[in-house]
């Protein structure tokens, strides 16, 4: 079977080393017996981006999100479909906060959003930076990572994790990201689906592979243990 | 009277602190307490320096304060680690008068790039080098684009900013801006036609954010660049390197003045011609500067050299989470194109504040590294899972990758077989981890 992955805009909104979600995806996949193919959206390009089965985004600055949120506001429609249709979608970072309605800079200057959901987010001349502990009800490892934003999101109404440690949507701790769908966002920077054994296998679950445990990475998982272990005595020494 | 108990404090507290080994903040903290705006009414030297950017502000400032003091000037500087406004505070408060005069020529301050706004905000360099912005400790810094805005606001009207031309970003202070100097490099026959790195900051104007084009690149992000759409573009250099003869491990700044390099590299350049331009403005004259200069470099700037069992090698220190020292290092390793193996070691992410996170393997261009010339490439330290992750990307074939948690454990397997040249790269938080098991001569 084929899966058509794409990239949106990954080069401005590829910050924190985020084009691995989208290569690590594409090789689980093809290891799980798909035909894959990605193909990337670049920032003044336009395409008809309708009939993938994935969408992605990464962080970028605040100025290259407001040049990506500008240009995105073409596939409005597009991508409002593909989440009703229940394709799989991912938005890390500071990408998540263009599914909401809008999003407010320091300056005050607010700037409209595809508006899958009615939260907003405003941006602060404050950086919340930290590693992460977060829970899932989608499986019972813990998954962690970075936060590294300027902004609250607030009005989230289905948000995806729990925070444990670290910033949430509103404030330390308590609910994070958003989800409608199969569309997930989050402020989790970074490479999350290499970080997140177990968040690859349910991101792949929701792209219609049916046994994904039967395909491990063993320097993946191995690399998710030593985080875990070091974050979780990081949350223990704070106590 | 407050001025007078602010310094007696400092530097009873930095006495005291010498004699059981503590850091150069806490008495600028304690003076800054009593005074809080004691940097005032300091009479500083006619000449005030100041170095902010990424990478490269220690080296430079170094650099400045040796030939400077050759050349018999008097310079208060401070040194590593304490470049925000209490470890400013320290040194200035040590280095006066107690009536609060400063007798040296010049004062040289490294500064810190997201704090300088409040340590300038009680006095204003007379020169400002900024010498690049690139994503260095983005899990403390945000993105070169924050630093960039902190900077901006330590920016005041009545100093001189003497500007890396070359880097796109850097530019972007001098736009509209009268009283700035340019330094950068001519086309040379190391720059490349094309992009190479893992990631492209130079891809979007940081003016108007439409593409930017490059007539060549020194490497990444760094070049000859203009913008397609608003005219933003590489600025004439008043300070130059007119040309790069790395077999001979030379330079030649404005056209006739010769620097000679410690090693084939073009890495630590953009210091060498930024102290050179601060240099000669402070009064050296130029063929002065430049012979002081490469005696320095020559002293100071050689990698450390080790053997291992039958191997020699050479230490290549690298900044974890800054993936740009780190690309520098491999290209510098790779250009002897011998035979050679790799030892790279992330360990302790920071020495300074904690983080897990190694999103930043992903911005290094470990693809390089695929080459014949390279035998096997060993990762190491804690997070040696995370390094082999990212390898299994780069198309290095897996059987030349081995991986060892324990850094020891690995140089015992090198201690006992092989002799290629061997190249060990990683960060200050890292390198005794690897030196305790090596011999330097
Ligand atoms: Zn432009």
């Amino acid at each position: 079977m084929e899966k058509k992955l794409l990239h949106l805009y990954d080069d401005v909104m590829n910050l924190y080393g985020e084009y691995a979600n989208v290569a690590v995806l594409a090789r689980y996949l093809r290891d799980l017996g798909f035909q894959v193919q990605v193909e990337t959206l670049s920032l003044y390009e336009t395409k008809d981006i309708s009939g993938y089965d994935f969408y992605y985004m990464g962080s970028g600055t605040e100025r290259k999100q407001k040049l990506a949120m500008t240009q995105l506001m073409q596939y409005r429609e597009a991508l409002a479909a593909a989440c009703d249709e229940g394709k799989t979608m991912l938005f890390t970072g500071n990408s998540f906060e263009l599914l909401g309605r809008t999003v407010t800079d320091a300056a005050g200057n607010t700037y409209e959003a595809l508006g899958l959901a009615d939260f907003t987010t405003v941006e602060s001349k404050r950086r919340i930076t930290g590693d992460c502990i977060m829970s899932f009800d989608g499986f019972p490892e813990p998954l962690v990572g970075f936060i590294n934003k300027c902004s609250r999101t607030c009005g989230v109404k289905t948000p995806l994790f729990q925070t444990e440690m670290g910033f949430g949507n509103e404030a330390e701790r308590g609910a994070e990201g958003f989800r409608k769908n199969n569309c997930l966002g989050t402020h989790l920077t970074g490479p999350i689906l290499v970080k997140n054994p177990a968040m690859l296998r349910y991101v792949a679950g929701l792209l219609g592979a049916e046994h994904p445990e039967q395909v491990r990475y063993d320097f993946m998982e191995k690399g998710y243990e030593t985080t875990v272990s070091e974050l979780t005595k990081r949350m223990e020494a704070m106590k | 009277m407050r001025k007078f108990l602010a310094i007696i404090v400092c530097r009873l507290i930095k006495f005291i602190g010498g004699l059981v080994g503590k850091g150069t903040s806490l008495p600028g903290k304690f003076a800054l307490k009593l005074c809080p705006d004691v940097l005032r009414r300091i009479e500083l030297p006619k000449t005030v320096v100041a170095v902010t950017g990424s990478n490269g502000k220690t080296s430079t400032v170094e650099m400045i304060a040796s030939v400077l003091q050759a050349a018999g000037k008097t310079v208060a500087y401070n040194a590593e680690g304490s470049n925000q406004i209490e470890g400013v505070t320290t040194m200035i408060l040590s280095s006066c008068t107690l009536s609060g005069k400063m007798k040296q020529d010049v004062l040289l301050i490294e500064s810190d790039e997201r704090y300088a706004k409040l340590t300038f905000r009680w006095f204003h360099p007379t020169y400002y080098v900024i010498t690049n912005l690139y994503r260095d400790q983005l899990t403390r810094n945000g993105h070169p684009e924050w630093v960039f805005d902190a900077i901006a606001e330590s920016i005041h009207d009545d100093t001189t900013l003497l500007l890396n031309a070359d880097d796109p970003m850097v530019s972007l202070f001098g736009r509209g801006r009268d009283k700035v100097l340019w330094f950068g490099l001519d086309h040379s026959a190391t720059d490349t036609d094309s992009f190479s790195g893992a990631y492209n900051d130079g891809l979007y104007c940081p003016v108007c954010g439409k593409p930017m084009v490059y007539d060549y690149y020194h490497f990444n992000h760094v070049g000859s660049y203009r913008c397609t759409a608003c005219g933003f573009a590489r600025h004439g250099t008043d300070f130059t390197v007119t040309g790069i003869d790395l077999d001979e491990s030379r330079i030649t700044v404005n056209g006739e003045n010769e620097i000679r390099l410690a090693f084939r590299s073009i890495y630590n350049i953009y210091n060498i011609l930024s102290a050179y331009a601060v240099c000669t403005l402070v009064g050296v004259p130029e063929a002065e500067t430049a012979r002081r200069m490469s005696n320095y470099i020559l002293k100071n700037g050689r990698y450390v050299e080790f053997t291992l069992g039958s191997h020699k090698g050479t230490f290549l220190i690298s900044k974890h989470e800054n993936s740009i020292s780190y690309d520098m290092s491999l290209k510098y390793a790779l250009a002897g194109n011998k035979p050679c193996s790799f030892v790279i070691i992330v360990d302790a992410v920071s020495r300074k504040y904690f983080t897990s996170d190694t999103s930043w393997l992903w911005d290094i261009d470990f693809g390089q590294l695929a080459s014949a010339s390279v035998k096997n490439i060993y990762l190491c330290g804690k997070y040696c899972n995370d390094l082999a992750m990212r390898f299994s990307f780069t198309g290095i074939p897996a059987e030349k990758i081995k991986v060892f948690e324990d850094i020891d454990a690995a140089c015992a397997e090198l201690r006992s077989s092989g002799d290629e040249q061997l190249f060990a790269v990683t960060c200050f938080s890292d390198k005794e981890k690897f030196m305790s098991n090596v011999t330097v001569k």
